[in-house]
């Protein structure tokens, strides 16, 4: 439940990029994108930062690791061509129905966690921000990986969790009834709305 | 499936201390306890490192708000044997040993560093609880590139889904999902 924004509060955004988006979700991405977009929306009018994350993990070391399911092809080489191929087609460019502005924060990560290597953490300690309302895709990759490390850094999390989607039910499932709840407030993009206008 | 265990792989033992192993939770924790314990005779035997997790939650967490599911009272693990690592894991006094005051055993410990000294590419994760402080471990560890190999009768949860979730959805996305025995197995012939 959500009971309190705090003042100083951000809107972070997660992967919402042409790349990500096509790949299949157990909800409709239409309505996680509106969800979105109404929350960027109210914190544009709130006058409070907007973080936009998307993420690039082309090259990266944690790619090379041994696993039984690998998210996307190893080698140097094949990555790079993949890269190139999903930038000049503007795959990894955030969808256009999330509005950015010049002055908002991007934030461009590797791995799961949007504060893992970084500027996102200095960027939210210069404006003073305690508090995090999180959005966007996987619920139990990116979001639960960014939530996760916040939480170590002791911000207030607000979950809008129709504004999140993942490629498994079971895992979206996990996150909002089980992992969530322990770091922080769960709940719908109005109730955090609602909460915008009477922050403490 | 386990694969291959790297020449310099490290045991890490999430959490096998007396307050936590007394919870709730939804495998017998006797045999828990045991495969991590032949996981620790395993890696002694091959002169491995070992290292030996514990938790003590009195972190910035306790200012956050949330919905639920915390332990909040401090004194419950303050001024007992809470972190206490249990008796049927052997340590000796050349184990690292690492407190960690979140679900992180790399948030603001020396673990990478002690990892990176001594040269270790591989990490066999092994405790309690499997959704939490395992998987925040594993996070953490993927990130740095680790290779990571889950042995999961060697951990358990206080809720099957969410152990389950750990072990079917998001641990082979970040590594190798075996048993202990398929690891131990793999101990011998290291590449």
């Amino acid at each position: 439940m959500i009971t309190v924004l705090d003042k100083n509060t951000a809107l972070v955004l997660i992967d919402l990029q042409k790349a990500v988006l096509r790949r299949e979700a157990v909800h409709p991405v239409k309505d996680v994108i509106e969800k979105s977009a109404t929350l960027v929306a109210a914190f544009r009018k709130a006058g409070l930062p907007i973080v936009v994350v998307s993420v690039n993990p082309f090259g990266a070391a944690w790619l090379e690791s041994r696993k039984d399911q690998y998210g996307l092809p190893k080698g140097k080489a094949t990555q790079t061509l993949l890269n190139l191929v999903m930038s000049v087609f503007g795959l990894l460019d955030t969808v256009k129905e999330i509005k950015t502005q010049p002055d908002d924060i991007f934030i461009i990560k590797k791995t799961w966690n949007a504060f893992y290597n970084t500027a996102l953490h200095n960027e939210l300690q210069k404006r003073s921000i305690t508090g995090i309302v999180m959005a966007g895709v996987s619920t139990s990759i990116g979001v639960e990986g960014t939530a996760r490390a916040a939480s170590e850094l002791g911000y207030n999390l607000s979950f809008a969790t129709d504004a999140m989607t993942d490629t498994k039910m079971e895992a979206h499932t996990n996150s909002i009834n089980v992992i969530f709840p322990r770091i922080g407030e769960v709940g719908k993009t109005i109730d955090i709305i609602e909460k915008l206008s009477n922050r403490v | 499936m386990i694969t291959a265990i790297d020449k310099n792989t490290a045991l890490v033992l999430i959490d096998l201390q007396k307050g936590v192993v007394k919870m709730d939770v939804v495998h017998p924790i006797k045999n828990v306890l045991e495969k991590s314990a032949e996981l620790v005779a395993a890696f002694r035997k091959a002169g491995l490192p070992i290292v030996v997790v514990n938790v003590i939650p009195t972190g910035d967490k306790e200012h956050i708000r949330k919905d639920g599911g915390a332990m909040r009272n401090v004194s419950a693990f303050s001024n007992s044997d809470f972190a206490e690592i249990t008796d049927e894991i052997k340590t000796q006094p050349n184990d690292i040993f690492i407190t960690k005051h979140t679900w992180n055993a790399f948030y603001n410990t020396k673990l990478h560093d002690e990892l990176q000294k001594r040269n270790i590419t591989g990490i066999v994760l092994a405790g309690v609880s499997t959704s939490i402080g395992v998987e925040g471990t594993a996070r953490a560890a993927s990130e740095r590139a680790y290779n990571i190999s889950f042995a999961t009768d060697a951990m358990t949860d206080r809720n099957i889904d969410a152990h389950n979730n750990s072990v079917n959805v998001i641990f082979p996305r970040m590594g190798e999902v075996g048993t202990s025995a398929d690891i131990i197995a793999k101990l011998n012939s290291r590449v």
